[in-house]
């Protein structure tokens, strides 16, 4: 222990220095973290049929394949089936994402299996899971029920992937939640499904919101498990983008790529927004 | 409004209140009751998940599956997949590959973390905002965006040949052990970043002036102050993503090429090509359980509990 002492001593870093070293490798460190992202933007507009460096030219030709009037038929498909999944996919998961936060939070259960601890940790036990593994699981299932391929495979799957994020972020809205409000509204007269409606639901509201986009983001983006659940009539968008990468460097994959990501950012963005107003 | 009502339209409202009614007298005698109805959902979801680990257990311990007609169990899944020399090296580079990355991620997290953790920018929210966007860009093309710059004619490649002059063609970067160790660090920093941004954040300040007025210089109390307390944050970045690194599936299928595959594509393949979903339901459970394992025994040891305990602050 002494030999670490004596050895951290002699390891003096003016404090200027350091400050300043350690911004700038900070700095770097944002740059890469967003620098992949920003040469697929910046290559959609390439010229070239094959992105390459340096860029020739700029053009928007490559965002026009994704428009009418000749548009690439399998991206719109994928394009369309995606925003179908999430839709219900996230709906689903926000409705019974919020019931069981609720009941989580709420139930005194004096069962010690039934503690809140112990359901905490099972309802986010899915995540631990790995995603591979879930998706063959689930495919087994689906398999022996008789639903493999189909659209509603992918969308239960994707309700299970992504109602632990909503039970997260609804049961923490939740934990903060006075309940002394409901209980002023019942002294005033309202019933149980009346404080619900007008006092409750309304305060959790941007939990429940935030959640569900969070539940849309996840499942429009996710490969790994849609990958085991699609069948040739539900490719998703990723899917679709997978197998365009598969074949070749191609610019369309650039434009839609750029396309994906504002869309995904936009929603996570907004969905930050409103579950930050839980922090405060 | 008309004051003429219609007996159908009086008797529906009527059933209506008597319904809500009900209702509310039902939650309020059946308050556990209404929680456990609620709670069902999730538990729904979790039996779904469940049974379908059962199947794969039971498939695991089949000559083939799903079985047609007659069936015996047999251990020879196991050990095909413990044995087979084919297995162990998949294994072995995973776990490598796993551990390079979290490294990786570790060593180029900290110094983030620690600036955003001690800085007083006013910019402060909107950096953090910056470390969770990543999140949710989605993952192939994060992913296909590192074919772009270590390919033939990437930017690397570029810099290299044209610019500096360094190589005389360009150099194959891609396909290889380190490019799947470089797309998953990039992923990783953000799962690193946090948790230990987090950690460092709680820290008193006035430790470190303590000790500073004790006679450390600056290193010393980072050493005996800091570290220690950002313990449980490294430690939550590193079982997230040694996890997510083991059963990387998307980066090794687009930067590994066909000779670097990684366990998580093994099981894949087995059950997608090979049709074989007996072997692939063994090696799934061995991962699965190894996951488990390795997840139960860091917590027992450092105890994430207590990064976990204040519900998710920026989730």
């Amino acid at each position: 222990m002494n030999g670490i002492h004596r050895l951290l001593e002699k390891l003096e870093v003016s404090d200027q220095n350091s400050r300043r070293l350690l911004r700038w490798f900070t700095y770097g460190i944002y740059v890469f973290l967003y620098a992949p992202i920003g040469i697929v933007m910046l290559l959609s507009f390439t010229e070239s049929r094959i992105p390459s460096f340096p860029m020739k030219g700029f053009t928007f030709d490559w965002y026009l394949q994704i428009l009418p009037p000749n548009y690439d038929t399998q991206i719109v498909n994928g394009l369309f089936t995606s925003l179908k999944i999430a839709i219900l996919s996230s709906v689903g998961a926000g409705v019974f994402g919020t019931l069981t936060a609720l009941g989580m939070v709420r139930g005194s259960f004096e069962s010690r299996w039934l503690s809140q601890r112990f359901l905490n940790t099972l309802f986010l036990s899915p995540i631990v899971v790995p995603w591979v593994v879930t998706g063959i699981a689930m495919l087994t299932l689906y398999n022996l029920i008789g639903i493999q391929g189909t659209l509603f495979s992918v969308i239960l799957g994707h309700v299970l992937i992504t109602m632990p994020f909503v039970i997260m972020v609804v049961s923490s809205r939740l934990y903060g939640f006075d309940r002394e409000l409901e209980d002023a509204a019942q002294n005033l007269g309202a019933t149980e499904l009346r404080t619900f409606y007008e006092v409750t639901l309304p305060l959790i509201m941007p939990g429940i919101i935030a959640g569900m986009l969070f539940a849309f983001t996840i499942s429009f983006d996710n490969f790994t498990q849609t990958f085991f659940w699609v069948g040739t009539n539900t490719e998703t968008l990723p899917i679709v983008i997978y197998s365009k990468i598969r074949t070749g460097l191609d610019p369309t994959i650039n434009a839609i790529g750029t396309l994906v990501v504002l869309f995904s950012l936009s929603i996570a963005l907004i969905a930050e927004k409103l579950s930050a107003r839980i922090v405060d | 409004m008309s004051n003429r009502t219609n007996s159908s339209e009086t008797s529906l409202v009527s059933t209506l209140t008597e319904s809500v009614h009900h209702l509310n007298q039902l939650i309020r005698r059946y308050d556990n009751g209404a929680a456990l109805f609620q709670i069902s959902t999730g538990l729904a979801m979790l039996l779904m998940l469940a049974s379908s680990m059962g199947i794969i257990v039971f498939y695991s311990l089949l000559n083939q599956a799903p079985p047609q007609g007659a069936y015996e169990l047999t251990f020879k899944n196991y050990e095909e997949f413990l044995t087979n020399g084919f297995y162990h090296a998949v294994l072995w580079d995973s776990l490598v590959i796993a551990v390079k990355s979290t490294v990786g991620a570790l060593l180029l997290g900290y110094p983030v973390s620690y600036f955003l953790a001690f800085t007083n920018s006013d910019r402060k929210n909107l950096l953090l905002l910056l470390i969770i966007l990543p999140f949710w860009i989605n993952l192939v093309i994060r992913t296909y965006a590192w074919r772009l710059i270590l390919g033939n004619k990437g930017v690397i490649n570029y810099a290299l040949v044209e610019v500096l002059g360094v190589l005389n063609s360009p150099m194959n970067h891609l396909f290889s052990q380190n490019s799947i160790v470089l797309g998953l660090l990039h992923i990783f920093l953000p799962y690193m970043i946090l948790p230990i941004y987090v950690s460092l954040d709680r820290i008193n300040q006035s430790h470190i002036e303590a000790a500073r007025n004790l006679g450390a210089n600056n290193v010393q109390a980072f050493y005996e102050v800091t570290l220690p307390q950002s313990i449980p944050g490294v430690a939550a970045g590193v079982v997230l993503s040694f996890v997510l690194g083991f059963g990387a599936f998307v980066v090794p299928l687009l930067l590994g090429g066909t000779q670097n595959l990684m366990i998580a594509n093994t099981i894949g393949n087995t059950f997608i090509d090979l049709f074989n979903w007996s072997l692939g339901s063994a090696i799934a459970i061995c991962v699965t359980v190894f996951v488990l394992t390795f997840v139960y025994v860091f917590n027992s040891i450092v105890g994430l509990e207590e990064l976990y305990g204040d519900g998710g602050e920026t989730q």
